[in-house]
């Protein structure tokens, strides 16, 4: 019952419908690429006010998936990666992190700003292999550790949120630590966190190969280390068996 | 006829700031807040005036009881002033509550109020009028009882099919053969940046580890 301008383009969600005739799909065009297209290059939304609400559907009347803040609470930028857009290109389908691991909610374009990134992880449980690439180019293949039997690394779609640097390289959690987007299926909180998923380097490089992690996915500190120099945040992380 | 919308969804109130123009169409915007309260605003106004000015977030604003706050105030185009319009106000608030909010809407000798816009939950408002658009359209909201509101929202005019439709004079003979080519509705599309490499934050994880 509330009329609101849509930004759904000619399914403008209107009570004073009549009134005024359907609007003209008229001409705005957001996103310049087509982001269903099956190219290596997605796209990233980076949240460019203090916080961003996601939708179940590209209406604001619609219940809400969650509600952000920006920045994330370890000084970082909001960022989401974009799955899908409405016919008027003024809302986003993204993928959040939330539980469960896969949700996705709608946002408005403006709320955000737009890049392409080229960059894609994949991670290979069985293999305990992780790839990094760009449009289809590997750049790095590593061995990594991953979860164990009581604390799986998750497998899905995921995309990289966060970039940390612990106070030391030498701490469990290495050079740097990228956080998931997704969340362990087993813990609910872990050393303070709610369980998400992170991408790091490690104290024990021995490990790498094994089964020994909480959910986390660890590589070498030398990897990661180059990681952290050039993959963008909104990165997608496809988990594999 | 045009049609022209503003949306917003209430969580906290901004004021104006950082406005840009864009060429296709007219908006205003500011960041979506938790969403107390929605404000849609449209415009019937003759086809050619897609344009967009864009309003950013600002940092949530209280005042006083009674005091007048503008929200969004902006030009309007040469070619629609003293044009007739359809405007229509919508308001829609959410779960935030706050007594005697009045949302006002300004152009030209035409004053729109829509009043007690957050005085209850999920409260639906609805404002149609025809009006004659002045030099700027100027959206302002009156705190009331706790001197608290906030917002976030975008104004944006959309074109209706029909006035883009050149009339046919009546007994003109259209000729098939020299009809002239159609022009694409959309702006050609522009590439999107690369995205950056992140920075580092400095922090203590808290993954699984």
């Amino acid at each position: 019952m509330l009329a609101v301008g849509s930004a759904c383009g000619r399914a403008f969600n209107d009570p004073l419908a009549g009134w005024g005739g359907e609007p003209e799909v008229a001409s705005i065009t957001i996103l310049p690429v087509d982001i269903e297209v099956a190219s290596k290059v997605v796209v990233v939304a980076e949240a460019t006010v203090p916080a961003v609400v996601a939708y179940t559907s590209p209406d604001v009347l619609t219940a809400q998936v969650g509600h952000f803040a920006n920045p994330l609470p370890t000084g970082g930028p909001l960022v989401f990666q974009v799955v899908d857009r409405d016919q008027s290109g003024q809302w986003l389908e993204v993928l959040l992190p939330v539980r469960p691991n896969g949700t996705t909610g709608w946002i408005h374009s403006d709320a955000v700003s737009l890049a392409e990134n080229p960059y894609r992880i994949d991670v290979d449980i069985s293999d305990h292999r992780l790839t990094v690439s760009r449009q289809g180019e590997v750049l790095v293949g590593t061995d990594v550790a991953i979860g164990t039997g009581e604390t799986p690394t998750p497998i899905g779609e995921f995309y990289l949120t966060a970039l940390l640097q612990p106070s030391s390289p030498n701490g469990r959690y290495g050079a740097y630590a990228f956080g998931l987007s997704g969340f362990s299926e087993t813990l609910r909180e872990f050393n303070g966190g709610d369980g998400v998923i992170g991408i790091h380097g490690t104290n024990e490089p021995e490990s790498l190969g094994t089964d020994v992690s909480h959910g986390c996915i660890r590589l070498h500190n030398d990897v990661i280390t180059e990681l952290a120099q050039y993959l963008p945040l909104g990165t997608p992380v496809t988990i594999r068996n | 006829m045009t049609l022209a919308w503003l949306t917003g969804s209430f969580g906290c109130m901004f004021s104006r700031e950082n406005v840009e123009t864009h060429p296709i169409r007219r908006s205003l915007k500011f960041g979506l807040g938790v969403s107390a309260l929605l404000i849609s605003l449209s415009l019937a106004i003759p086809a050619g005036a897609d344009d967009e000015i864009s309003v950013a977030p600002d940092t949530p604003v209280f005042g006083d009881p009674g005091t007048v706050h503008t929200i969004a105030s902006q030009p309007v185009a040469a070619e629609l002033v003293g044009e007739p319009c359809d405007l229509k106000v919508t308001s829609t608030n959410g779960g935030s509550v706050h007594m005697g909010n009045v949302l006002t809407v300004r152009t030209g000798e035409h004053v729109i109020v829509v009043e007690n816009v957050e005085d209850s939950s999920d409260a639906s408002l609805h404002r149609l009028e025809r009006v004659t658009m002045g030099e700027t359209l100027t959206v302002e909201l009156t705190l009331g009882e706790d001197g608290v509101s906030s917002l976030g929202y975008n104004v944006g005019f959309e074109c209706t099919p029909e006035d883009l439709v050149p009339e046919v004079k009546p007994g003109r003979v259209e000729n098939p053969d020299t009809t002239p080519a159609t022009t694409p509705a959309t702006d050609p599309p522009s590439p999107l940046p690369v995205v950056e490499p992140a920075r580092a934050t400095p922090a203590e994880p808290t993954f699984t580890g």
